[in-house]
């Protein structure tokens, strides 16, 4: 996977090079909006990791002059702490997410991750197949090898999810945002509990475990 | 008498700080009030005019059919003179007319334009008028009869004269006319002119001087609301325009302007205290990070294998900081903003519904018996993930302080006001009565919390948020004490009717 950072802190860009190096994961970078847009037409990258504050041109005219030229790059808008607007004027420019700043390096690789992932799997699916789990969208029913598990809606959700990014590591926040849809602080390991659950159902009975706890980050499904 | 005396001292006294330099500078002719003035006079101007043409005409018409009249009442006297003495009584009258009359010009000539009589006053005139008669007498028209109309305006030595007159012809040989000197009549209206002038020049004059005065005084009072907007512009947010209470529009955009400035100065008043607020929050926890940093430094000097796990500490305690900053800042800017942002309609049921399919979890997790109950299709007006976040606060609150074995039920419904009404109830320890005023304060956490995990701030995130949607947060007693449980705590989240 090719990435691309535009981002006009020095810093903040070589950390994110580093961290996405960490995991597998090549990435350019360019100092301001006008020489990522020149970036993005000359490397076709895969993912796009756009800071909102830059001089020259800033992060949402980038991504509207992008999307307004037919470039569909998935995109992940970085905003400043607190800045609420940042977020929506993003998302409303064409981000296909977003991460407020400061964020841990984790986070950021996994939604990377996610980003290209989903670029990946164009294609209307049936079925998912991870291991001797399988996910039958159409009737809703769940296997693991030959034994059929019992989800409520959110717990098959949840496992879809998951599903869609095994062998990537996923944060709780991620999970609130993609599986529950809501966008705050719940304090409290409510996604543990959640992912407890699952696991229960999921791995109870088998030897060999699928769903894992990757510390530091998060979860990862593994066939 | 004395106050009427001390006003016009007083308004004397204005009079003289004018001054001249500030009404006379360029742009005074662009001025609203003179403007308008000089709009005004000339409408007046333009008035005035009409109506004195309008006079000039009817006078005119006026004086003309009078002017006739006499005529005639003259010609038919020498009619008649001729009908019952001839000719030669006729031009013997004309003669002797003279001193009776001055006023009218009479003369007699034949069928070949000979004059054969006038009296003094044609004479006097000239031959002007008497040729013009002869002339109009002879070319008159036959159709229209016997007598001719003629206004003249003979020039004699007096000056120019101006006449209305008839000819009469009484056979193919004998003529006679008579002309009255019109000039009274213009003088009449030329003397109603004059003294319209004059009036109207000094109406003119009044009213510049009138224009000139109001002006200096709108310009004043404007003046002084620019004074007060540029001090404001210059950083001084405590400058208010004077009101003089005289209840005119000028007082009422002061007014106006100062509310402004009262709110302005209230917000950054707001945004100041918010950014101070926000740094004296964070001094303690990053003490506390720096004083964690130093032992953690000193434990891996003693210990070099514990160095991962000691930048973990720090790093998780940088979360923690962090977390606690987004949530400090998130509640100032609440607070200052006054209102949550994006909010839209939303389902508060469906909200309600996943907040308890969220927590019920947790609470299991705990051992705690977790209900919700739920009125369905109850929608609000919010922003969904404030809301979501008040919500979890409250959660986490209840699941964090109620034993193992307690109960927490979660509800919304909407009151009779129709207000949308979110409550937690646990029963866990409470909050005594005392206590419950200040714990939606920031930093504030009670004896018995502080061996549990949490900085203070989730319940003034709470009130933030209910405050930023015009709705309350509501700290009730709980179901009481039971067993080794209670007396408990209800908090709820109240938001306003849906408006529509």
């Amino acid at each position: 996977m090719q990435v691309l950072i535009v981002e006009d802190d020095t810093e903040a860009a070589l950390n994110m090079q580093k961290g996405l190096k960490e995991a597998g994961i090549e990435a350019r970078l360019a100092g301001d909006g006008q020489q990522g847009l020149d970036a993005v037409k000359a490397q076709r990258p895969d993912v796009i990791i756009l800071d909102r504050m830059m001089p020259v041109m800033d992060g949402v005219t980038m991504l509207t002059h992008m999307r307004g030229e037919g470039i569909d790059v998935p995109v992940l808008f970085l905003s400043a702490l607190g800045e609420l607007e940042d977020r929506v004027s993003g998302l409303r420019a064409g981000a296909d997410d977003y991460l407020v700043k400061p964020y841990a390096l984790p986070e950021l690789v996994a939604r990377v991750e996610a980003l290209g992932r989903r670029k990946e799997k164009d294609a209307v699916e049936t079925t998912l197949k991870v291991g001797d789990l399988e996910m039958n969208l159409i009737s809703r029913q769940v296997k693991r090898q030959t034994t059929l598990i019992d989800l409520q809606p959110r717990e098959f959700q949840l496992l879809e999810f998951l599903m869609r990014h095994a062998g990537q590591s996923v944060t709780r926040t991620m999970l609130l945002e993609k599986v529950w849809a809501y966008h705050f602080d719940p304090q409290t390991n409510v996604i543990d509990v959640h992912i407890s659950r699952l696991r229960a159902k999921l791995d109870k009975g088998f030897d060999r475990p699928m769903l894992h706890t990757v510390r530091g980050e998060g979860y990862q499904l593994k066939a | 008498m004395a106050d009427l005396v001390r006003s016009v001292k007083s308004r004397i006294e204005d009079l003289a700080r004018i001054d001249v330099s500030s009404v006379f500078k360029p742009n005074f002719f662009r001025q609203t009030p003179f403007r308008l003035t000089l709009v005004f006079l000339a409408v007046y101007v333009f008035v005035a005019a009409l109506v004195f043409g309008y006079i000039w005409l009817a006078t005119a018409s006026e004086s003309a059919a009078f002017g006739n009249a006499t005529v005639d009442a003259r010609l038919k006297s020498l009619r008649e003179l001729d009908t019952l003495q001839g000719h030669a009584a006729v031009v013997g009258r004309i003669l002797t007319d003279d001193t009776v009359e001055w006023g009218y010009a009479k003369g007699a000539f034949d069928g070949s334009g000979q004059l054969l009589a006038q009296n003094s006053r044609t004479k006097s005139e000239g031959q002007s008028l008497s040729r013009a008669m002869v002339q109009a007498g002879l070319e008159r028209d036959p159709h229209v009869g016997d007598v001719a109309t003629i206004a003249v305006t003979s020039s004699s030595k007096t000056g120019e004269t101006r006449f209305q007159g008839r000819v009469q012809r009484l056979d193919d040989d004998f003529y006679v006319f008579v002309a009255m000197d019109m000039s009274w009549a213009d003088h009449g209206f030329r003397q109603e002119l004059k003294a319209a002038l004059g009036g109207g020049i000094l109406v003119v004059m009044l009213g510049l001087f009138a224009g000139t005065l109001i002006n200096q005084e709108v310009t004043r009072s404007v003046g002084r609301v620019i004074a007060v907007l540029s001090q404001v512009q210059e950083g001084n947010l405590k400058a208010r325009i004077p009101v003089r209470d005289s209840g005119d529009e000028i007082d009422d955009l002061s007014i106006r302007i100062n509310e402004t400035l009262d709110r302005m100065e209230k917000t950054m008043g707001n945004l100041k205290y918010a950014g101070d607020a926000i740094a004296h929050d964070l001094r303690s926890p990053l003490s506390r990070l720096r004083s964690k940093l130093e032992v953690s430094l000193f434990e891996v000097e003693q210990d070099p294998g514990q160095a991962h796990d000691a930048l973990q500490k720090a790093l998780d305690e940088t979360d923690q900081l962090l977390r606690t900053f987004q949530t400090v800042f998130a509640i100032s800017r609440l607070q200052a903003a006054g209102q949550a942002p994006d909010q839209a309609v939303f389902p508060a049921s469906d909200l309600a519904a996943d907040m308890a399919e969220l927590y019920e979890a947790v609470a299991a997790d705990k051992g705690l018996d977790f209900e919700s109950e739920i009125e369905a299709g109850v929608r609000a007006f919010g922003n969904r993930d404030f809301i979501a976040q008040a919500l979890a606060n409250l959660l986490d609150n209840a699941i964090k302080y109620t034993p193992e074995g307690g109960g927490i039920t979660f509800r919304l419904r909407r009151t009779s006001q129709r207000e949308i009404e979110f409550s937690i109830t646990d029963t866990g320890p409470g909050v005594p009565e005392k206590d419950r005023p200040r714990i939606a304060e920031r930093f504030v956490r009670l004896e018995n919390s502080r061996s549990l995990p949490g900085v203070g701030l989730g319940l003034s995130m709470v009130d933030a948020v209910a405050v930023a949607h015009k709705g309350r947060l509501v700290i009730d007693e709980g179901p009481g004490r039971f067993g080794h449980q209670g007396p408990g705590l209800r908090t709820a989240l109240v938001l306003p009717p849906l408006q529509g």
